[in-house]
């Protein structure tokens, strides 16, 4: 007999032998000592739409080294899922993570995680009003949520009745302009001082970007939204707004074979750039666009451009398939490729320290 | 946090529960007016199917794996999806317990794996793909897979294979049935019942479920932590997953006629709902009010057939159609203001088929098979934005379909079959689809075997790929796939001991592989990648007996796939070419072990996935570059009680067996060590 009662329990137990063990402790914690960040950029890397892969990367152009996803080595916890923005406030960098419905805060020098904003519904951006006070904007609520900076707890909540999101925020002295990119055409103007929605301006359709020049004006970048075949043309435009008359005072038509995005302004507010395919430039005294962009685009897909405020210098990412570390291109502020380096999936904003 | 709102989700149950006391009665009462039919999985082991055996002209050279009888009963409260990934090398992938699963089958795309129920195509004309979550083990008898080549026999278009699924009856002249009550941790709640019935002319077979989870586990969330104000160190919370419960139920009707000894006639009617919430990923911390989502949907599936059986040959014509209507709401709660529509996406596909075949004996060693079908596709899809009009779109497809298959014994070692296919999708004609198969049995030893098949196939692109707004594109070219297989493989007895052992091996070339990627305009549009290649080996072993008292059967199956990307590379940067596609392992592997003995009845289950990368480029630089191997352990045991007019089976089973902390995705935590009782009665 090949089998019998007594090797039954043998066979079983040899079984088990295939039995595994998960490590996922392991896998989720880890610890790792990094460089001091004390200038540099930091590269916020969105990772894909519900898979939780976002991470930060650092790079210091003077010694041109790069740390990749500094959050989970530093901290020993994923960065969350579609991390949006991060803005510098005294010393503490505030990530926010879209798909998560929260903000991260971290030490800008050394990337410790010090606190988080949490119950938000889908933030974008955070605008520091002053110390006690910081504006969230957010893609799926009609709201602006009020937060203080220093408790990281939520204080009030503005609503934007007639606009169901809310995106990127520029102050004008005590006014806030925010635009409403989703579906919308508005720039609404918030008093900071009452919290209120006093006026909102009519724009071109899906005002994303909104930067202030060294004159004092507003620029919004409208990419025009979507249009179904045969029912129509898309007309994104670049314009400029004057906020105290809080009215749309010039337009630039772009051609329509792309979709305008990521406005900056450099260090000292007298030069625009976006990506519409290539990267263009404009002087903000300009009277109309250059024929052809100051980059082209290549064999690339440009996802996301920033400049240093302090140097001036460009930043402009590649996620290539967004399914791998996507590379980032650095140029000088005329121009000129200084270096390139990849970070990690879908490098989607930049933050400079 | 939301608390539990089970009630909410299941105002009938108690009105089942009263439903289920009259049911059972009711079963029981029958049951002493029926005639006592063993129907037992205490391993009687009866001879199963596993692989190719004497050769089929019209099967040679083809590989398939028919699901045994015994692993069916064991899964009869699972969905499809548990069931292939149980039994079968196929990978699924599971967005979490209860929700959304795929297949992948032979490194291929979910829309490359076909599931047939009984000639009706399941797969959504909108995804191309099939949810396996949502099909339920309870409506089907029999699952059979079909590897590449061997596909074409039902269809065109599997790339990876196709589901087979199929129902029959036996022509009794007495009432049966099968009543099955469980409860499992969770909040779980299954419910079955069958009841068959009629004589030799007609025979009535109904069926329905009910199941329904909390699906609220619990666990502790290492992917979030407060920092304690006092030690600065980290505290995890424990969490529960919420927003994850599921209700699903359905009907199965079936009448089966046989008006002349050489016709049968059959009617089917498959009315499906379900209902589930998505859960958060474990990163999340958004407000509780915040993104509130359900998903539902209907499906009605009726069908009819013929057949006829001549003195040559077997005519078969059948006529049906799969109509689902799915919806998604996912909404927020603002304070002070109406409640926000993030997203209301409803979509209803209604696919129609009529098909005739016709399987002619020629002579004893040749047959001719011939077939032809026609599927309307009709996809009405709209997304409702946020203070907009609803967009989408509506449209229909018409295909058709010829084929005809030559096969030939040559002697009782060789049988070999050729076939051509010739589809016209939409008003355009595809490229001939041609199909060979060759099966020789060298030695005198019962059941070694050498085979081999070659074909060329071509798949559709689904009508979301083709219209989807924004980014659908109509320019879209067919997918076409080259596939050849080569196998052997070997069974026997050794006194009480029954032996099998399979080795197949494969490659294929996908040309024009659609993937969906972002575009300038900001929306993602599906494109035409230069190539995929597919290639790798198979492995089935199994032994089964009898030892003393003990009856015991193992079965094991093992995989080993390449899928590499053979595309043209985006930039110079791109690291992606000659890389394998995201989240499909390279090995994969199961085994399945039964020991029963004076009516005591053992089962264990143990699955097996290597590595997954999450990126294109297989980078390791990063955690969640890489989902670590994933290991899994089930163990089933129960007992039966024989009576008088059926049979009682009480099963426990422990899923989760080492109360592993682990994950399928990324970022959704599955349940540690879980427990469900069943009581199944059968009469």
């Amino acid at each position: 007999m090949i089998i019998n009662r007594l090797n039954i329990p043998l066979l079983a137990f040899t079984l088990l032998a295939f039995a595994g063990c998960m490590k996922d402790d392991l896998w989720v914690k880890s610890h790792q000592s990094t460089n001091r960040m004390t200038h540099g950029v930091f590269i916020i890397n969105e990772g894909n739409f519900m898979y939780g892969n976002s991470s930060l990367s650092f790079y210091d152009p003077e010694t041109h080294t790069l740390q990749n996803d500094i959050f989970f080595n530093i901290n020993g916890l994923p960065l969350g899922d579609v991390a949006q923005s991060m803005t510098i406030h005294n010393n503490q960098g505030f990530i926010v993570i879209n798909n998560s419905g929260k903000i991260y805060v971290i030490n800008s020098s050394d990337g410790k995680y010090t606190g988080k904003i949490t119950g938000l519904t889908s933030p974008r951006y955070i605008h520091f009003v002053n110390n006690e006070k910081a504006y969230i904007s957010d893609l799926y609520a009609g709201k602006i949520t009020i937060v203080n900076p220093v408790t990281l707890q939520i204080t009030g909540v503005i609503l934007t009745p007639g606009h169901a999101s809310t995106e990127q925020m520029v102050q004008w002295n005590d006014l806030l302009f925010v635009s409403c990119w989703s579906f919308d055409n508005k720039i609404i103007v918030i008093d900071t001082r009452t919290d209120q929605v006093i006026n909102e301006i009519t724009t071109g359709k899906q005002p994303g970007g909104v930067v202030l020049d060294k004159f004092n004006k507003i620029w919004t970048l409208c990419d025009g939204g979507w249009v179904r075949n045969g029912t129509g043309t898309r007309v994104p435009m670049l314009q400029r707004i004057d906020p105290v008359l809080q009215l749309v005072e010039k337009s630039f038509k772009l051609t329509s074979d792309g979709a305008p995005s990521r406005l900056a302004i450099n260090g000292s507010g007298d030069s625009i750039m976006f990506i519409n395919n290539g990267i263009w430039k404009l002087g903000v005294t300009q009277s109309s666009l250059d024929d052809h962009p100051f980059l082209n685009t290549g064999s690339h897909l440009y996802y996301s451009l920033g400049i240093d405020p302090h140097t001036s210098e460009i930043y402009i990412s590649d996620a290539i398939d967004y399914q791998q570390q996507g590379i980032i291109y650095h140029y000088s502020s005329l121009g000129a490729k200084i270096d390139s380096f990849k970070t990690g999936i879908i490098p989607g904003s930049f933050c400079f320290n | 946090m939301v608390t539990k709102t089970s009630k909410q989700w299941s105002p009938c149950y108690k009105n089942i529960i009263s439903l289920k006391v009259i049911l059972f009665f009711s079963i029981w009462f029958c049951a002493l007016f029926s005639k006592a039919q063993h129907v037992s999985d205490t391993l009687k082991i009866k001879p199963i199917t596993i692989f190719a055996k004497l050769i089929i002209k019209e099967e040679a050279g083809k590989t398939s794996l028919k699901i045994d009888s015994v692993s069916m009963i064991k899964a009869l409260t699972v969905n499809l999806s548990d069931l292939i990934s149980q039994n079968t090398p196929i990978f699924i992938k599971e967005y979490g317990r209860g929700a959304m699963a795929t297949a992948s089958f032979r490194g291929t795309a979910p829309s490359h794996t076909q599931v047939l129920w009984n000639g009706v195509n399941l797969n959504s004309p909108m995804l191309g793909m099939v949810d396996f979550s949502m099909i339920p083990v309870y409506f089907t008898d029999n699952v059979t897979l079909l590897y590449g080549s061997a596909s074409l026999s039902e269809r065109s278009g599997a790339l990876g294979g196709i589901v087979k699924l199929e129902n029959s009856t036996q022509w009794h002249d007495k009432l049966s049935g099968r009543f099955l009550t469980g409860v499992g941790s969770y909040g779980s709640k299954d419910e079955f019942i069958k009841i068959s019935g009629g004589n030799k002319k007609i025979q009535s077979q109904t069926r329905a479920f009910y199941n329904y989870s909390d699906n609220d586990y619990p666990f502790v969330n290492k992917l979030i932590a407060d920092i304690d104000p006092e030690t600065g160190s980290y505290l995890y919370p424990t969490q529960r997953n919420l927003n994850s419960k599921y209700q699903n139920y359905g009907l199965l009707q079936e009448i089966y006629l046989h008006p002349t000894p050489k016709t049968i006639l059959t009617f089917r009617y498959w009315y499906q709902h379900n209902e589930r919430t998505l859960p958060r990923l474990l990163t999340n911390e958004t407000d509780a009010n915040a993104n509130i989502n359900r998903q539902s949907e209907q499906a009605h599936r009726p069908l009819t057939e013929l057949k006829y059986y001549g003195n040559k040959g077997i005519l078969n014509v059948s006529a049906g159609a799969n109509i689902q209507l799915s919806k998604y709401l996912l909404k927020t709660k603002i304070s002070g203001a109406p409640d926000q529509i993030v997203t209301d996406s409803r979509s209803r596909f209604e696919s129609y088929f009529i098909k005739a075949s016709y399987n002619y004996q020629l002579s004893d060693k040749l047959s001719f098979i011939t077939s032809a079908n026609s599927d309307i596709n009709q996809v009405n899809s709209t997304n409702t934005p946020p203070n907009q009009q609803p967009q989408g779109y509506d449209q229909q497809r018409i295909d058709h379909s010829l084929s005809v298959q030559l096969s030939n014994s040559f002697n009782d070692r060789l049988s070999a079959n050729i076939s051509a296919r010739q589809d016209i999708t939409g008003d355009k004609p595809t490229p001939v689809i041609p199909s060979a198969g060759i099966e020789y049995h060298p030695l005198a030893v019962k059941g070694y075997f050498l085979k081999g098949s070659l074909s060329r196939n071509y798949h559709q692109p689904s009508l979301n790929d083709l219209y989807y707004i924004p980014g659908g594109n109509p320019r879209l070219k067919a997918e076409e796939g080259y596939m050849a297989d080569v196998g052997s493989g070997l069974s026997d007895t050794i006194g009480t001991i029954k032996l099998h052992g399979s080795i197949t091996g494969y490659c294929s070339g996908i040309n024009n592989w659609i993937i969906w990627l972002p575009t300038p305009q900001g929306y993602w549009e599906p494109y035409n990648m230069k190539r995929v290649n597919t290639s790798g080996l198979e492995f089935n072993v199994g032994i089964s007996g009898k030892a003393e008292s003990f009856d015991f059967k193992i079965n094991g199956n093992y995989a080993v796939n390449k899928s590499i990307n053979r595309d043209a590379p985006h930039s110079w940067a791109d690291e992606s070419v000659g890389k394998q596609l995201p989240f499909i392992p390279r090995k994969s592997a199961n085994l399945v072990a039964n020991i029963s003995t004076m009516r005591y009845h053992f089962t264990w289950l143990w699955t097996y996935y290597s590595e997954r990368f999450t990126t294109s480029s297989n980078d390791k630089s990063s955690n969640f570059d890489v989902l670590y191997p994933y290991y899994m352990n089930n163990l089933n045991f129960g007992k039966e009680i024989h009576l008088n007019h059926g049979i009682f089976n009480l099963e426990i089973k422990i899923l989760n067996l080492f109360n592993e902390t682990y994950r399928t995705v990324l970022q959704n935590q599955m349940p540690g060590r879980n427990y469900s009782l069943l009581i199944r009665y059968d009469f």
